[in-house]
């Protein structure tokens, strides 16, 4: 890790909803509580993280997991931001006040995955049509018009 | 006074300057935007989900339909990812093979990008001339695996078949025939008044918006901020290229041509160093499975592609099939920064605009 | 008048020169625009559309029948099919290069004579190697690739079967065909690589007699494999056909005791051929090795095969690691003893002996005491009471020689009764006495390489002798040699003309094991069937039954005829393709290609599936790119294909496609 004042710093700061807590090399892995992704967002751009990569998402089944992927060229540091949020309750603040380019991202996790970013200035689908029922990366997702084939393997 | 109204112009999802199938709606006063809002999706075809029903090795060709200008760094972003997954390591000359047809295709994309960009301020020949070199860079690669725009030619491990014999001395005679091409190009276009008067404080791009908007590639880079993630993070053996990396002054159009006109002459030097020490031996690693089964875990590998940081996100459960994966496609952030850039531009400005931002449709719709 | 001609021709200057214009045209063709005949050349690497070269049909792929059938013609096109990428891997890997495409493409047609006939031509002995080979060929088959290596060496051993029942012993167009030669020619030893030189001088003609030290035929086979590995049947039968082409097998000859080298030399033999192997046990410099009760392995496998009774106690103690030391362990198990324990320098993962072997010894309750080498044997009134061991550190140095390291301060006992030494053996040379065949200073035969020519002219040595400790199989590979040399020799021609090197195994990479998991069952090898420890511990019972008739047919099926050009609808490429575009299927009883259709509007032209078809029958053409100009150039039809019962021949224009 080259750069390990401000990590204590973070830590410092942000113990009690930081989950789960991995680096190595010039990658960090934060694993926290959805609730406190803004002021976290906020903190970690003023140290530097002012490069956003993109926000995506995994559905787990039982729980949907936000990865947001940021990096700080002023430290060479990149870092993976995880978020869970449990499927009953997929909300969470948009960080597109923060970061310009989390809008267009933030647009296609909910188009795909249904999650649903409060005080987005322009929350509508981005790559399927306006029309369209469901949200296809899900897991659960079904469509009447795919045709199953055989596993070969 | 006279009274005036502002006007909602749709432009696209076809229209020549587009480069593909985007619709922008724009709000104008006069000529001058005043709003942009750009419209995408209409080449979804939802290869992240598709993706998620083939095994490993069958998703190396659905990535060549992502980037279709540039397949070469889609099959090596995605190769590279699941290496890393698995722990395959490559044989040296595999790794050499990769680099000298990523800098080729780099190459290639560019001279589409540097032409087109030409043609959208009205310079015909400039793109005439970069097609035909571009023809004679596909002719190498099917050459190599017999594709000239969907290569498949990655695997893990390695690339799918060694060169054949003639290849080395085409590239080399390729490289000879494009270094003066590529000073006649910068005389013909770069050093033009006319289109130095149609680019050169148009779009400006701050080094503010570029970073949080995520752009990256020759957007970023001509927007001044130094950063190249083969040198930053070295992949594959680039560590072991002595390369510049070419960076704008102002963040406007101009910079960003400029800047890819001089990518191309680094690319230049890197392939011909790496046929310079291209080692001899295997192509491919032995011992790779046919039945690709990753360990669980998650592995997000971004290489420096054409248009910037091309990276694969995936997601292994243990089974013969990606659990998820994403595309940070580079072209998608490029191109959410339209609304910032051409804000308060003429119209005709639009189009030269998205051509220095080099979007295209496969990757930024997936 | 000239002006008046003038005049009319004025008037009508355009009609008359229209008129001409006209007339122009009509004596040449009319044309608007050309196409060019030829337009961009197309690489040789074009992916464009799909093609079939073939399908498997009745005509199996053989590489013995292609390559004329002589041993000396046989190894120069195995040389020639390796150079160009095309050789079965297992044909590679095999030191005597069996065609086993070939016998399991017959095999599967139900031809099991023919099968024999082809195996029996590099593999002297298909029975015996079927049931006791170590089987390089099956690590390196493609089929392991995709799931599991196809039983080489089990359908080996069916065929040998099948042979047997019929009581054929050989092949009677052979015997035809044999051209009376007036040269003799002496072997001195019996055993795998005596008998296949034997075969190949005896089928050029020569006049071959085989000099045997015991009273039975076979040589180590016969002294050494145990009983429930080999029965002796199988091993006569092979013999047998050896005998039937007219060479004589003389037992209990003693070369160097009853008759000497240059006795043979004067009966007539112009060429003499030291086959003698390595038989005698090495024993080991260490205190007490004199006491009753310590035996030396050769004696004691002898003993126990020839069914005589054998004195051991019921603790016994097998020192070393290789396949002997396993073989009289398993034997010493057989024979009464109720505990046996195996003490070798290496570590389990290094120990000679091959995995299968530890593992079946290790079911018979045999323990196996790794990395100790022995210090002295302990007795007590004359007789074993216990073997003091050392650890051992390294077995092998820096350069991977054979230089054991120990711990003199680490010992232990391990108790027992009987102490049988299976270290490794020696051959006795005690025959080259008295002429000029010369030996180095570790007594070991002076040879050429390449001719395997001994310092003395017309003698040459094969086999063990050659190679040091080795394997059937790769004892029966000299042997081929040993012949081809003899024959020249006896020809007067020259030995060095063409020679080739035997093929080196490390050409062919072992393909690692693959997640079984998500497999269909019938894609699997089938698993023979084994009689149980109980069953076996008493007895010579052999352990590994042979397969059925149908069992063998559908492994032979599962074969996947690599580099034959012939589809045999393994399914892979269906299996491989991104866009699900391929259907094979096979008839019902699996031996024909029933369908084959390929969704060209799907197709994405990846390559995935050519790239990974094992008979590279299935290739990317530029057809599709040709036709436009030239339709006579189209061949791909796919309806005529799939007629054809015997597959369509597809004709390559290689010239039209090279790069410019």
């Amino acid at each position: 890790m080259k750069n390990p004042q401000f990590i204590k710093e973070i830590k410092k700061k942000f113990g009690k909803v930081i989950l789960d807590f991995k680096s190595y090399n010039d990658e960090i892995i934060l694993t926290i509580d959805k609730t406190s992704l803004l002021p976290l967002a906020k903190e970690l751009k003023k140290i530097g993280f002012e490069y956003f990569s993109f926000v995506t998402a995994v559905d787990y089944q039982e729980r949907i997991i936000l990865v947001y992927r940021l990096s700080s060229f002023k430290d060479k540091v990149n870092l993976i931001l995880k978020a869970i949020l449990p499927l009953s309750d997929l909300k969470i603040d948009s960080v597109s006040s923060i970061w310009g380019g989390a809008n267009w991202h933030e647009r296609e996790v909910f188009d795909l995955f249904g999650v649903v970013f409060d005080h987005h200035p322009d929350l509508r689908r981005i790559l399927l049509p306006e029309n369209w029922s469901g949200h296809p990366l899900r897991k659960d997702y079904r469509d009447e018009d795919v045709v199953k084939r055989k596993e070969y393997f | 006074m006279i009274r005036t109204e502002e006007l909602q112009l749709n432009m696209g999802p076809q229209h020549p300057s587009t480069h593909g199938v985007l619709r922008i709606v724009l709000r104008l006063d006069g000529e001058v935007i005043v709003e942009a809002i750009p419209h995408i999706g209409y080449l979804h075809r939802g290869i992240e989900k598709i993706a998620e029903n083939r095994t490993y090795t069958q998703v190396i060709p659905l990535t060549d339909r992502l980037d279709y200008v540039s397949s070469m760094m889609n099959n090596f972003a995605y190769v590279l990812a699941v290496e890393e997954l698995m722990g395959i390591e490559v044989p040296e000359r595999a790794s050499f093979i990769r680099i000298i047809m990523a800098e080729l295709q780099r190459i290639a994309s560019h001279l589409i990008a540097f032409g087109t960009g030409g043609l959208d301020a009205g310079a015909m020949t400039v793109f005439l001339y970069c097609f035909r070199e571009r023809e004679r860079i596909l002719e190498l690669f099917e050459m190599v695996c017999g594709a000239r725009l969907t290569y498949n030619y990655f695997r893990f491990g390695g690339v799918s078949q060694d060169f054949p014999k003639e290849f080395a001395e085409s590239a080399r005679n390729f490289i000879k025939y494009m270094r003066p091409k590529l000073d006649e190009y910068e005389d013909l276009l770069l050093n033009n008044y006319i289109f130095q008067k149609r680019t050169k404080g148009v779009g400006v791009l701050k080094k503010k918006d570029a970073l949080s908007y995520g752009a990256s590639g020759p957007v970023l880079r001509g927007s001044g901020i130094k950063r190249d993630i083969r040198k930053e993070k070295p992949y594959s053996l680039y560590d072991r290229f002595d390369f510049e990396i070419p960076v704008g002054k102002n963040g406007d159009t101009w910079d960003r041509t400029w800047v890819r006109l001089e990518e191309m002459r680094q690319s230049l030097n890197i392939v011909e160093q790496a046929l310079d020490g291209l080692p001899s031996g295997k192509v491919k690693a032995w011992g790779v499975p046919r039945m690709i089964k990753p360990p669980p875990g998650e592995v997000y590998r971004p290489i420096e592609s054409t248009r910037g940081e091309l990276g694969f996100y995936i997601v292994s459960d243990g089974s013969a099939r990606p659990y998820r994966m994403k595309v940070r496609s580079p072209a998608f952030s490029n191109l959410s920064l339209i609304p910032v850039v051409i804000k308060g531009h003429q119209i005709a400005d639009v189009v030269v605009i998205l051509g220095s931002l080099d979007p295209v449709f496969g990757e930024v719709d997936r | 008048m000239l002006k008046k001609f003038w005049k009319f021709f004025e008037a009508f200057q355009s009609i008359f020169i229209g008129m001409g214009i006209t007339f122009k045209y009509l004596t040449s063709k009319a044309v608007t625009f050309q196409y060019p005949d030829q337009k961009r050349p197309i690489s040789l690497r074009w992916r464009g559309l799909l093609a079939l070269k073939g399908f498997m049909g009745e005509t199996p792929h053989q590489l013995l029948r292609e390559s004329g059938a002589e041993p000396q013609t046989y190894k120069a096109y195995v040389h020639k099919r390796l150079k160009e990428d095309t050789l079965p891997h297992c044909t590679g890997a095999c030191p005597a290069n069996v065609d086993v495409s070939g016998q399991n493409a017959l095999v599967a047609e139900g031809k099991y004579l023919e099968a024999f006939e082809i195996v029996q031509e590099r593999n002297i002995l298909p029975g015996v190697l079927g049931r006791i080979c170590h089987h390089p060929c099956e690590g390196r088959c493609r089929r392991g690739y995709y799931d599991e290596p196809v039983s080489i060496k089990f359908l080996h051993r069916f065929i040998a079967e099948e042979a047997r029942k019929t009581r054929r012993k050989n092949n009677p167009k052979l015997k035809r065909e044999l051209k009376k030669r007036e040269e003799k020619v002496a072997i001195i030893g019996s055993g795998p690589s005596g008998l296949a030189a034997a075969f190949d001088l005896a089928k050029e003609g020569y006049q071959v007699t085989i000099f045997e030290k015991q009273k039975f035929p076979g040589g180590m086979l016969a002294i050494g494999v145990p009983l429930y590995r080999l029965p002796r049947d199988v091993l006569l039968f092979d013999i047998e056909r050896v005998k039937g082409l007219g060479v004589e097998i003389r037992t209990g000859v003693e070369v160097g005791k009853d008759l000497t080298i240059k006795d043979l030399k004067k009966q007539g033999f112009k060429a003499i051929l030291i086959a003698v192997g390595l038989q005698v046990s090495r024993s080991l410099p260490i205190p007490g090795i004199d006491l009753d009760g310590v035996l030396l392995a050769v004696p004691f496998l002898k003993a126990v095969n020839s069914g005589e009774k054998v004195k051991i106690g019921k603790d016994v103690i097998v020192i070393g690691g290789g396949n002997v030391a396993v073989d009289v362990a398993r034997c010493a198990r057989r024979v009464g003893a109720e505990k046996v324990k195996m003490v070798c320098l290496e570590a389990r993962h290094e120990m000679p002996a091959f995995p299968w072997e530890i593992e079946e010894s290790l079911e018979e309750g045999i323990e196996i005491h790794c990395s100790w080498g022995p210090k002295q044997i302990l007795g007590k009134d004359g007789r074993v009471v216990g073997l003091e061991v050392k650890e051992c550190t390294a077995v092998f140095d820096a350069q991977g020689r054979f230089a054991p390291t120990f711990c003199e301060e680490h010992t232990k006992v391990v108790e027992g009764d009987t102490v049988i030494l299976a270290i490794g053996q020696a051959s006795d040379l005690s025959l080259v006495e008295g002429t000029e065949i010369k030996l180095n200073e570790r007594r070991q035969l002076i040879f050429d390489k390449v001719t395997l020519e001994t310092t003395e002219t017309g003698v040459f040595a094969c086999g063990e002798v050659t190679t040091g400790p080795s394997t059937a199989i790769g004892s029966i590979a000299t042997g081929h040699e040993a012949a081809i040399s003899i024959s020249r020799f006896l020809r007067g021609e020259d030995l060095r003309k063409g020679r080739l090197p035997a093929i080196n195994l490390e050409e062919f990479e072992e393909y690692p094991q693959v997640d079984l998991e998500d497999i269909e069952e019938e894609r699997l090898r089938p698993r023979p069937v084994k009689l149980s420890v109980e069953e076996r511990i008493d007895n010579f019972k052999e352990i590994e039954l042979g397969f059925k008739e149908k069992v063998a047919v559908k492994e032979a099926l599962r074969c996947l005829r690599c580099y034959s050009e012939k589809c045999v609808g393994c399914t892979f490429c269906a299996r491989t393709c991104p866009d699900f575009c391929i259907e094979v299927e096979r008839t019902r009883d699996g031996k024909r290609v029933a369908k084959y259709q390929i969704e060209m509007g799907k197709c994405m032209f990846c390559g995935l599936c050519s790239e990974q078809c094992p008979t590279r029958s299935l290739v990317m053409t530029p057809q599709h790119e040709l036709a436009f100009y030239q339709k006579e150039l189209l061949e791909y039809d796919k309806e005529k294909l799939l007629r054809s019962e015997k597959g369509y021949a597809f004709k390559e224009k290689e010239k039209e496609r090279k790069y410019a």
